[in-house]
Parts: C-alpha cells; structure tokens; sequence
C-alpha cells in the first residue's frame, strides 16, 4: 500500500514541476496579474470536498430585497405578487420535487418575457436560480436559454456575466469542469467589462475552485490569490474566509501541511466576523483534524472532532458536516486500533449521507467500512463494501475515489490482485492525461481572457487617444479660423484708417495748395503795387516836377490850359498811387469759415435725422485758428457724433454748443433721444475712431447717457496745442 | 547879400528825379544870390554812406533823403535818417517820400527828426523850393499831409506803442501774421498778444477777423 502511495505521488510532483512552467507563462502574458499574486514557495496538494460557494448567499439577498417591499406594491402588481407568490413555493422544500418544477414554470408565465428589460431579466434570473436547485437540466436549459438570450439583446455585461455564471454553477454541478470553467471565464469577462469587481473575483473563486477539482493547485492558487486581492479591496470576510479555506484544502492534499497550516489560521482570523460563526468555527475544526489525520496524527485530530461533534444542535441543521465529523472520527479511532464503538457512528454517517444525496461522502463510507472490515479480518465483507464504494464512485465520475477503491479492493483481493491495480494504473494514466488537457484548455482560456481585457484597455486607450487628438484638432482649427478670422478684420480696419488718413492728407494738401496760391496771387499784386509806386508814379512826378519846371510864354489862354493838363498829370499821379495802395492792402483771400462747415454738416444730418436743431458758438475766432489737421479731427467727430443720432437716437432736437472755458475749447452735442445703456454699447469702429481722434486733438471724450434721457457728448481740447 | 555856400546830398536812386532837385536848386540860385549850393548824389544807402564818410570835415548842411531806397538787407531808408541824424546832428534833413502812411510818418518823425518831410505827391518846383528855403532858414516844413498826421497824434491811443502801430500797418500792407515776427523782431505770441489787445482796445469781439481790426485801425485814424 505504501509502495502505490508513493506511485500516486509522484506524479502529483510532475505536475508541480509542470505547473512552474505554467506560472512563468502565466507571468509573461500577464504581468499585471502575476505582480498581485503572492507565490508561496510551498507546494501544494489536493483536496476534495467542499462545495460552497458564495453565490446562494447572494440570491438570498436579493430574494430578501425583493420580498420586503412586496406588500406595497401587492396592489398595483397582481402579477408581481404571483411571481413571487409561485417562485417562493417553488422553492420550499415542503412540496414535492414535481410541484415545484411545476410552480416554478407558473412563476415563468407570470412574466411576459418578450419584454426587454433589466427587471424582466433579474426575474427570469431568479428563475434559472432556483430551477438549478431543481436539478432538472432540461427546464434549466431552457430558462438559461431564454436568459441569456434577453442579456445579448439588453447587450449590458453585468447580465450577460449573470447568464454565463448560472451555465458555470450548472455545468461545475454536473462535474463538467472545462465547461463550466468556460462559462465562469466568460462571464469574468463580462463582470470586468461592467466594471463589476466583486463578481469578476467570485468568478475567480469559482474557476479557483475548478482548476483544484482538476489537481491543478497551481493555476487555482494564483486564481483565488487573485479573488482574494480583490475580496480584500472590498471586505468581503466570508470570502476571504472560504478563498484560505479553500487554499489550505489544497495545501493540505498536496501534503504541504505546514502551508495548510498557515492558511486555515488564515481563514479562522475572519470567522469572529462572519454570521454563522459557530457553524464556520465547526467547519475549521473539521478540517484541523482532517489535516492532522492526513499527517497521521491521529491521537491529536480525535480531540478536535471531538469538540466539534459536542455542538450538536447545530450539526443537526448541518447534517452533511456532522456526518463528515462522525466518519471522520471513527476513522481516526479505527486507525488507533480502537474497534469498538466505531461501527455505530459509521453507519449514522451513512445514512445521514443518504438521506441527503451526499453521493461522495456515501463513498468515503462504503471505503471506511471496507477498511473496518479489512482491520477486523472479515475479508468477504470489507470486499463487498469496496466494491459498492468503486460502483458509486464510478457511477459518479469520483476518480479520486475509485483510485482509491481499486487500490484497496487490489489490497483486500488477493486473487484478483492484479487485476485491480491494472485498472488502477491504467485509471490513474488516463487521469493524468485527461487533468493536463484540462489544465492546457484552462491555460489557454485564461491566457484568452488576459488577452482580451489587455486590448480592451487598449482600445480604451485608443479611443481615448483619438478623441483627445481630435478635440485637439478641432480647437487648433477654431484657433485658425477665429485668428483668420480677426486678421481680416484688423486688415478691413487697417484699410478704412488708411483710406481716411489718405483723405485728410489730401485735404490738408489741397489747403496748403490753396493758401500757396492765394499767397502767390498776393505776392503778385503786392509786386504789381510796388511797380506803380515806386516806377510809375516816381516816374510820372518826375515828369510832372520837371515840366513845372518848364518855363512858358505864349497866349495865357494855352498856359492856363497847359496848367490844367499838368493838375491832370497830378490827379493821374495821385490816383495811381492810391491804386497802388489799394492793391497793396491786405488782400484776405476769402475762405469758407469753419464754423460754416459744421454748420452746414448740422444741416445735412438735420435732413437725414429729422430733428430741429440749435447751433451756438460763443468764440468763433478761436475755433477759426485751430490748425487743419485739428479742425480735420474735430469736424469728423462732430460728423460721427450726429451720424450716430441721425441713425439711431430718434431725436426731435440736437443742440450744439461751442465754447471756451479758460485754456479748453469745448464741444457739447447734446440730443433728446432714446439713449443707450452705455456699459452695453459694444465697442464698433465709430467709437474707437471718436476715441482715436480725442486722443490725437489730445483732449477729452465724455458720453453720458441713460435709456430714454438722451445723450450728451463732451469734447474738450486745449486750445493751444491745436493753434496755427 | 552875402551869398551862402551850401553843400548838399541829395539820396534818390532815381536819377531824374534828382535831376528834378537839381533844376529846382539851380532856378534857386538863379533867383537870389542867398544861397550857392554845391550838389552830391546818392542812389542807394551804401552810397550814401560812402559819401558820408569821405567828407573828412568838410561841412554837409542840407541832405534831401528817400525812404522808399532799394535796400537788399533790413536797412531802409528810414535806418540811414536815424544815423545821418546821430552822426550828423548840425545838418538839416529834408525826408522826401511817395509813402504817405501814418505810421511811417510817425515814425520818420521819430527816429529821423527832420527838418522837413515832403509827401512826393503834393509836392511841385515851388513848393519844393519854398521847402527849402523854410528850412535853410530853420523853419520845419512839412507837407499838408504830414501836417495833418501831426494833428492826429494827440488822438492816437496813449496805450499803443511804436510796435502795435508797425503791427497793424504791415498788416494793411498785406503781411500774413506769420511773416510779422521777422520784421519786428518779436515773437509770434506776442504778435497774437498784441493782436487780441489791439481788439480789446478797440473795443471789438476777440473772435473778429483781422480785416475788422484793420477796418477799425483805419477809422480810428490809426493807419
């Protein structure tokens, strides 16, 4: 016995050695997720049962939510109530098993499935759930069916993970451990994609659970090392509890008891905290003595059941424990080689293990009664029971079990000896081969799985990316367009300044023309006076002074007439230079006045505007001797200024007012129309040529103005900065 | 009657007109033997000066003078009166001019100090050497218009000077303001302060144009 012991271990070592090839694949495709599991350098062994899982604990809760408010919605909702009405008879334990299918296919009509929407889908959820307690697979079939066909309709991962989970719990039931570990895999997917974290690691759990049903500690250890990453975020004990518990089982099979050790103190650290703390605390004796027993220390794992076993009132409830705690007992005292009152628990554990199905621990049973009667010399009998055991176990698929079976039946019957550990060879290889196919798919879906979440952050990534560019894009775009956009403004501006400047060079060009010319003229005729003066007229005295001279004799008549002709030279002398005088005088060349062209521009815009108009000025000189280019600026503000009211002040009556207060000339155009808000006047190119101007007269622009009491505009100007 | 030597400069730059002079002094000497007159000629004031300067103590007793001389610098007629008379104040001036301007008469009158101060216009052989006469024998004489101008002093404004007269009479004789300055060797500001005073003297609105000003100068009598 000893010698196939070790024949079954040494494989057991194969695959570890094979299994740090996996961790390091594992590591290379998956870096992120190799740097959050904690490799223990122990190795691990195999476990067998313990078939909890956290997934009735949360339908519980969502039974619990959905039966609270039922009495306020009663009646509004007949059909609600119906469908928790059936669903819950569905679940009582109390009707047979064909009544509750058939509530249960009531409870699925109350629904309209059609429907498409997350309510309809947590129902036909519920639905699934309870038909897989049921354990009939053609109406789980179909109701998984149906739901996950509404969850790809409604396209929401959260559901689509929800249907995938009920196919996985299915399938693990049914002991198909690829597919149900497919099923689990995707529906991580699926939680990861809804950002649902607790589910992805139950997920974990669950696929944990699997990879060390299939011998494959390894994998299921950095799988529940991953859940428990998780778990811990979220403070989940009683998972945490079970990820240890389930970790120190493994540990425990592959015989690293110091390992296993450490992990059941581990998982007995969240048992104060958990809700059913007595049952759980029953749970970790269980395994202690389980662990010590496996070590072969026996005498120290009798107390330890022993202490369990005195909390009988719990085990009632829990009788698939308390048969566990039993058998294990009397084996512990069977292999001390104590024989009596063995056989008494023995058999209470067999029957409690059948009145509930529990179809691997009636194995264990009929294994444990063969090594009684093995020990007790009643070889017939002891083959009888282990043959029972290898047909169950076979009948069930537990191959650990019928290795087992086989390896005692080949001890107990000698004549067919060889025969039995052929069968258990053969078994054992098949196993193998069957575990490490089922290791290499699971490799490969997880190596899948990574694969994926990696490129959809990728993809994520991607987008992410190419919306930033393309934001970045379109404000470099504006930016070019509304910068286009002001170029061409300001070169409009530009032009419309360069126009006006144009027109006031050529004004004051054909002013300084005009004041040329009329110089020109004066020189001319102060040339022409000049002439007459001086050569003329000294001329025409000379001849006068010098023919008085003349002395004359002859009839008085022709001297007296020949005086009257000299008085006339005199008179012509005189008159010509009073001419030349006349000439000579200040010829001011006349020149339309400013003040008349403001006045004139008021008329035009008196026209346009249809307002009466009052025009005063009470220094005209001064505003006569403003230079050009100041009377230019001052005439086109007082042209925008009345523009504007023309157009848009609907005055009856605009007064102008021209003065001088000490050093300032001031300009006053005060209108009586409808005002402005002035803080709400935007800025247009009139006002910053108003301003513009101001600033070059170097004076001072003031508006005051109020909706429906006018305008009144100020300009002031130092009179002697803007002097001839 | 013991006949009197006198020497004269005669300051004209025109020839004829000088000539004219001469007739006038020669129909002079030939009335009366009072006065011999030895004649020299000046056409422009450089000539004058030239002359003036060669004298070496020669007595000059008379010198007829024309404002209106052809001058290329600032220095008039009116300039080389004012110096005869420093460098020379024994001798007797006789202004002879064609400009009949108030100012200027004011201020030949002024600077000059003549004997006599002829208005070309009204002046003939006679009256010219009645002139001459008067003033050889020390009696000012003076043209009607001239004798007028001197009657319209005492209505001058007391508060114009020499500067405000000048002023408004190169206006009238066409000058831009701008110009005034280099001729009377003021600044513009004080052309302009003149100007407003001078409005304010005549009692006339400070915005009125220099032809009202010019028009009330003339009817004040002040040009």
């Amino acid at each position: 016995m000893v010698l196939v012991a070790n024949t079954v271990r040494n494989p057991i070592m194969k695959r570890i050695d094979y299994h740090n090839c996996l961790i390091l694949r594992e590591a290379f495709y998956n870096r992120e997720a190799f740097l959050t599991f904690v490799y223990s350098p122990y190795p691990n062994i195999m476990s067998t049962y313990y078939p909890s899982r956290g997934r009735e604990f949360t339908y519980a809760v969502l039974l619990f939510l959905c039966i609270v408010p039922l009495p306020y919605l009663a009646q509004i909702q007949q059909a609600e109530t119906d469908f928790e009405k059936y669903l819950q008879q569905a679940q009582q334990d109390t009707f047979s098993l064909e009544a509750r299918k058939t509530f249960l296919r009531i409870a699925h009509t109350t629904q309209k499935f059609p429907a498409t929407d997350s309510i309809t889908y947590s129902r036909l959820s519920k639905i699934v759930e309870v038909s897989y307690h049921l354990n009939d697979s053609v109406l789980f079939h179909e109701f998984a069916k149906e739901a996950l066909t509404l969850a790809k309709t409604l396209n929401n991962p959260e559901h689509l993970g929800d249907a995938h989970w009920n196919y996985g719990s299915y399938f693990e039931r049914r002991k198909k451990y690829d597919s149900s570990y497919v099923h689990y895999n995707t529906a991580y997917k699926y939680f990861v994609a809804a950002d649902n974290e607790y589910y992805a690691a139950k997920m974990l759990y669950n696929m944990g659970y699997i990879a060390g049903q299939t011998y494959d500690y390894t994998g299921a250890e950095i799988l529940l090392f991953r859940s428990i990453k998780i778990f811990e975020r979220y403070n989940k004990q009683l998972q945490l509890y079970r990820c240890y518990n389930k970790l120190g089982n493994h540990a425990d099979d592959m015989e690293e008891f110091d390992k296993s050790l450490v992990y059941y103190k581990k998982a007995s650290s969240f048992i104060p905290n958990l809700k059913n703390k007595t049952y759980y605390q029953l749970e970790h004796w269980n395994n202690m003595g389980v662990r010590l027993y496996k070590m072969e220390f026996f005498t120290e794992a009798i107390p330890y059941f022993k202490k369990a076993l005195a909390h009988r009132d719990i085990l009632k409830t829990k009788p698939a424990l308390y048969a566990k705690l039993l058998d294990n007992l009397a084996f512990c005292q069977l292999s001390l080689g104590n024989y009596e009152n063995v056989l008494e628990p023995m058999r209470y554990a067999l029957a409690l293990r059948d009145s509930i199905g529990d179809r691997s621990g009636m194995v264990t049973s009929r294994l444990r009664f063969a090594n009684y009667y093995g020990k007790k010399g009643d070889t017939l009998t002891a083959i009888g029971q282990a043959k029972l055991g290898l047909e169950l176990a076979k009948e069930n698929h537990f191959t650990p079990e019928v290795l087992l079976a086989l390896e005692m039946l080949g001890g107990l019957d000698k004549n067919n000896a060889v025969s039995y550990l052929e069968q258990y060879l053969h078994l054992n290889k098949s196993l193998n081969a069957r575990d490490r196919n089922m290791r290499n798919k699971f490799t490969a879906i997880q190596f899948e799985t990574d694969k994926y979440i990696a490129e959809n952050e990728k993809l994520f990534r991607q987008r992410l990316w190419i919306s930033i560019a393309a934001i970045t894009v379109i404000i470099f775009v504006l930016l070019i367009y509304w910068n286009a956009r002001q170029r061409a403004r300001n070169k409009v501006l530009l032009f419309e300044r360069e126009q006006q400047q144009y027109n006031e060079d050529l004004f004051i060009m054909r002013l300084k023309q005009k004041t040329n010319l009329e110089k020109g003229k004066s020189e001319e005729r102060q040339r022409i006076s000049q002439e007459l003066h001086d050569d003329i007229v000294s001329r025409l005295f000379t001849l006068r002074f010098r023919w008085l001279s003349v002395s004359l004799t002859g009839e008085a008549k022709m001297v007296s007439l020949h005086r009257q002709f000299l008085e006339l030279l005199e008179e012509l002398e005189f008159d010509i230079r009073t001419l030349s005088y006349d000439l000579k005088k200040v010829i001011f060349f006349w020149e339309e006045k400013y003040l008349e062209i403001l006045e004139r521009i008021l008329e035009e815009k008196k026209t346009i505007g249809g307002f009466d108009t009052l025009f005063e000025c009470t220094n005209p000189g001064d505003w006569e001797h403003l230079n050009p280019l100041a009377k230019i600026h001052l005439q086109r503000i007082f042209e925008e200024v009345l523009q504007n009211i023309a157009k848009h002040a609907q005055a009856k009556m605009v007064s102008v007012i021209m003065s001088r207060e000490l050093g300032n000339l001031e300009l006053s155009i005060i209108d009586n129309g409808k005002g402005m808000n002035l803080s709400k006047i935007r800025k247009g190119f009139g006002m910053k040529s108003l301003e513009n101007r101001t600033e070059k007269l170097q004076g001072k622009l003031e508006m005051n103005s109020s909706p429906g009491s006018g305008t009144t505009v100020e300009l002031q100007i130092p009179f002697k900065l803007n002097i001839e | 009657m013991k006949t009197k030597g006198i020497n004269i400069l005669m300051i004209d730059d025109h020839p004829l007109i000088l000539k004219s002079y001469v007739d006038v002094l020669k129909d002079m000497e030939r009335a009366s033997e009072r006065y011999r007159f030895s004649i020299d000629h000046a056409h422009s004031t450089v000539e004058a000066h030239l002359f003036l300067n060669m004298l070496k103590g020669r007595q000059l007793h008379l010198i007829f003078l024309d404002l209106g001389l052809p001058n290329n610098s600032s220095y008039s007629g009116l300039d080389l009166g004012g110096d005869i008379r420093r460098g020379f104040p024994e001798v007797k001036i006789i202004i002879i001019t064609s400009y009949d301007s108030f100012p200027l008469i004011q201020k030949a009158l002024g600077t000059v100090k003549p004997e006599g101060l002829l208005i070309k216009g009204e002046l003939n052989p006679d009256s010219l050497a009645i002139a001459i006469n008067d003033v050889l024998q020390g009696i000012p004489h003076y043209t009607k218009t001239v004798r007028k101008y001197l009657t319209h002093k005492e209505t001058t404004p007391p508060l114009l000077d020499h500067y405000d007269l000048l002023l408004l009479y190169h206006l009238s004789e066409g000058k831009q303001t701008k110009e005034i300055p280099a001729m009377l060797h003021i600044s513009l500001t004080s052309v302009e302060k003149r100007k407003r005073r001078l409005k304010e003297i005549l009692k006339l609105e400070a915005g009125c144009t220099d032809v009202q000003l010019l028009n009330r100068a003339k009817d004040e009598g002040l040009l």
